[in-house]
């Protein structure tokens, strides 16, 4: 800013503190006393007054353009003048007691981070912050950003992702007879039809194939809204010969359909991203390694949650179709002797992507159990 | 005349306490996260300030004389410059590539805005520390970095020549062709790398400047391959170490029966990444001391010398002990850590001045980089090293 050239009053200023003044030409170091006049900072060298105005330095310098010092017990107290200068203070204690005397103020930030109170106080605020961010901010965004995704999007993915799983032989064709796949159609289309409005339904086409052994009885939704059935999960819930597709069978669609309607493969996709970057960038610079498991913890903890909500919206189809939600409970039931891996109560090291088993069945008996018998 | 300005050996003090660093830190980090970033040049400043302070030569601690508001600027430029190169990215295959290409081009310009800016606003004894590469040394210093890439580049574009992308076995019988090639440049770039590391130390080690003193760096790529080699025989033994132990534990766990054999290999599993990252952290650590040591041993201008100790084995306990520690307080060991390491590696080192420095004078008009430079020298974690 503006450096007055004249020198400032005369005479010795022996009541402000001490300084070691660097005038920024030279490494020549100065002693001089320091004094406020006018909110003008006025340095009075110890030995050489004059010298220092014939050579056109400033000893007047307006306060606002200084950069004071922040308190800290460590390190040296340096001033920073507007002329490129700097004063070095060797004693802080006094010179702290002086400016504050002067009613001169460090900045806020710098005034928070001196006290162990008021540190601690954003310490509990970014926690919460963070927190919050995990628990609203992040899936409330998710939410926003899968919906701007236009649908013609997600089924141009929904083919990408399935001539994938055909190119890796995992989509072999279905051996179901025409029918029973038409009547499967034909019932979710009915219990869509029961429990949506007629704009409010998601788009929705049902792929039949047999899949690889290892993949169990299985159903899986693809954004864009395929959802593919496996032969093994339309066999293992056996058609009463006469009747329509079993009650379970429609939970799963329902299910699938729930995940299609909430658009939770592209948020899964927004949410693993924002977590795994804020935990790259919070522990990254020691070990992306480090940062990958609880990133991959807060994942699964996310679809959790999308599968109970998946689970609530197909409570919610069974029921406006007049199903006995307690079919599901019996279907998960029927699951967990053929999947030995599946340990039922106990998600690996919050790792898991599905709630536990006999939370899900809870769910859906408390649901079919009639509140008055 | 100034006792202290007399020619002898200079020590170096880095007095930061970590609970000081962690408040300083901790408050900054607060309102970098309220105001979405927005903060964080003006935390970056009071960061440096602070580190600066408490950085004494000689007696005399440095300055930091950056102002926030004009690295504020900077760093809304490279906001607008990666935000554009993101947007590119998310658009097509054709943009991403140009994207990535304007910011290849404009990388070693920054590079060296950002060298200029902090050693421009760095002031010891009054006098500013300067920056003098030129623009086309920077080109040059990391050409080796870019050429491979480029290299991969315009092979696979000559191989995709007239290739129809929809027919799925013709591009893999032209991905099948370059492989060879892929594979010559992947190796060229790993043996060009110790040359790489030589030319950016040499272009920055080159154009230090206080006063009338430039640094020079004396040492050639012959003792950055010897170290890079050393460093890469450390790694492939942390790797078989660990490998080895694997599969060690994998064949007792297999014949300890099927009972608890998933429990115990997710837990063996769990220990043997943390064994491998932790060695090579101690090889890391093993390269950085020796790569301080080398480049600063034999920095030197006219009146200036630099003697650097560091000893490998002291900063590999202090990079084990500070990833314990940073695990086990989830991050918030992280000030304390950053306060430790620099300690160490600043302390082990000294300057030697064989002139009366107390005349020396800053030259006419020390020239002042763009603060953008700045800020983006902090992006990629390229900093001024030490």
């Amino acid at each position: 800013m503006q450096a007055d050239p004249t020198p400032p009053a005369q005479g010795p200023a022996t009541q402000g503190p001490r300084a070691i003044w660097f005038d920024g030409r030279s490494a020549r170091a100065r002693p001089v006393h320091l004094s406020l006049r006018d909110r003008h900072l006025l340095l009075h060298p110890v030995d050489d007054c004059e010298a220092a105005a014939e050579e056109g330095l400033s000893l007047r310098h307006a306060c606002r353009a200084i950069t004071w010092p922040e308190p800290a017990r460590h390190g040296r107290r340096v001033i920073l003048l507007p002329d490129g200068g700097t004063l070095q203070l060797d004693d802080a204690s006094a010179w702290d007691h002086w400016f504050r005397q002067q009613g001169l103020q460090t900045s806020w930030a710098a005034r928070l981070a001196q006290s162990w109170q008021k540190s601690g106080l954003a310490l509990v605020v970014l926690v919460a912050v963070a927190l919050a961010a995990w628990r609203w901010g992040i899936p409330a965004a998710a939410q926003q950003l899968a919906h701007w995704v236009p649908a013609a999007a997600l089924r141009s993915l929904d083919d990408a992702v399935m001539s994938e799983l055909q190119g890796r032989g995992w989509l072999s064709p279905s051996e179901l007879p025409a029918t029973t796949q038409a009547g499967i159609e034909a019932a979710l289309a009915d219990m869509v039809a029961s429990a949506y409005a007629r704009d409010q339904a998601p788009h929705w086409r049902l792929a039949f194939h047999k899949l690889p052994g290892w993949m169990g009885p299985n159903a899986f939704a693809l954004p864009g809204g395929r959802i593919v059935v496996s032969d093994a999960l339309v066999g293992l819930l056996q058609q009463a010969p006469g009747q329509g597709p079993p009650p379970a069978l429609l939970g799963v669609l329902a299910h699938e359909l729930g995940h299609v309607r909430e658009r939770h493969g592209v948020r899964l996709l927004v949410e693993a991203g924002a977590t795994g970057v804020l935990l790259g960038w919070w522990m990254g610079d020691y070990s992306v390694v480090l940062a990958g498991a609880p990133a991959a913890m807060l994942q699964a903890a996310y679809a959790r949650g999308h599968e109970r909500a998946a689970d609530a919206e197909a409570l919610r189809l069974m029921q406006a179709a007049g199903l006995d939600p307690r079919a599901m409970a019996s279907f998960f039931r029927a699951l967990q002797p053929r999947l030995p891996e599946r340990d039922g109560d106990s998600p690996a090291f919050g790792l898991s992507t599905h709630p536990a088993d006999s939370e899900r069945i809870e769910f859906f008996e408390a649901a079919g159990r009639p509140l008055q018998p | 005349m100034d006792k202290a300005a007399q020619a002898g050996e200079l020590s170096v003090e880095f007095s930061a306490s970590g609970s000081e660093y962690f408040r300083i830190w901790i408050v900054n980090l607060l309102l970098v996260v309220l105001t979405l970033g927005l903060y964080l040049p003006f935390a970056k400043a009071r960061r440096l300030r602070y580190f600066y302070a408490n950085t004494q030569v000689g007696g005399t601690p440095l300055a930091f004389h950056g102002d926030p508001w004009r690295m504020f600027r900077g760093y809304l430029v490279m906001l607008v410059l990666f935000g554009s190169s993101a947007l590119a990215n998310a658009y097509s295959a054709w943009t991403s590539l140009l994207g990535l290409g304007v910011l290849a081009a404009l990388w070693p310009a920054l590079w060296r805005s950002s060298m200029r800016f902090r050693l421009a606003n760095t002031s010891w004894r009054g006098l500013r520390f300067g920056f003098d590469g030129s623009l086309r040394g920077a080109y040059l210093a990391l050409l080796p970095m870019f050429a491979p890439a480029a290299m991969l580049l315009a092979v696979s574009a000559w191989a995709m020549q007239g290739v129809d992308k929809a027919d799925p076995a013709a591009v893999d019988r032209a991905s099948q062709g370059v492989g060879p090639a892929f594979l010559a440049i992947m190796l060229l770039a790993l043996l060009l790398l110790p040359l790489a590391l030589w030319l950016i130390k040499r272009y920055q080690h080159d154009h230090y400047r206080l006063a009338a003193q430039v640094t020079q760096l004396s040492v050639g790529p012959g003792a950055f391959y010897t170290l890079s080699f050393k460093a890469t025989i450390l790694g492939l033994l942390a790797m078989v170490t660990v490998l080895g132990t694997g599969w060690l534990a994998a064949s007792a766990i297999m014949s300890a029966g099927r009972g608890k054999a998933m429990a115990a290999g997710v837990a063996a599993a769990l220990l043997l990444t943390v064994a491998y990252v932790a060695l090579l952290s101690l090889v890391a650590a093993y390269m950085a001391a020796r790569m301080q040591d080398l480049t600063w041993n034999h920095t030197r201008s006219a009146a200036l010398r630099f003697r650097s100790r560091l000893s490998a084995k002291a900063l590999a306990t202090l990079t084990i002990r500070n990833l314990l520690l940073v695990v086990l307080t989830l991050g918030l060991y992280r000030p304390f850590a950053v306060v430790a390491t620099h300690r160490l590696r600043l302390q082990s080192t000294s300057l030697e001045v064989d002139a009366e420095f107390g005349r020396w004078t800053a030259t006419p008009a020390a020239v002042a980089g763009g603060a953008s430079g700045e800020m983006a020298g902090d992006f990629f974690g390229i900093d001024v090293g030490l």
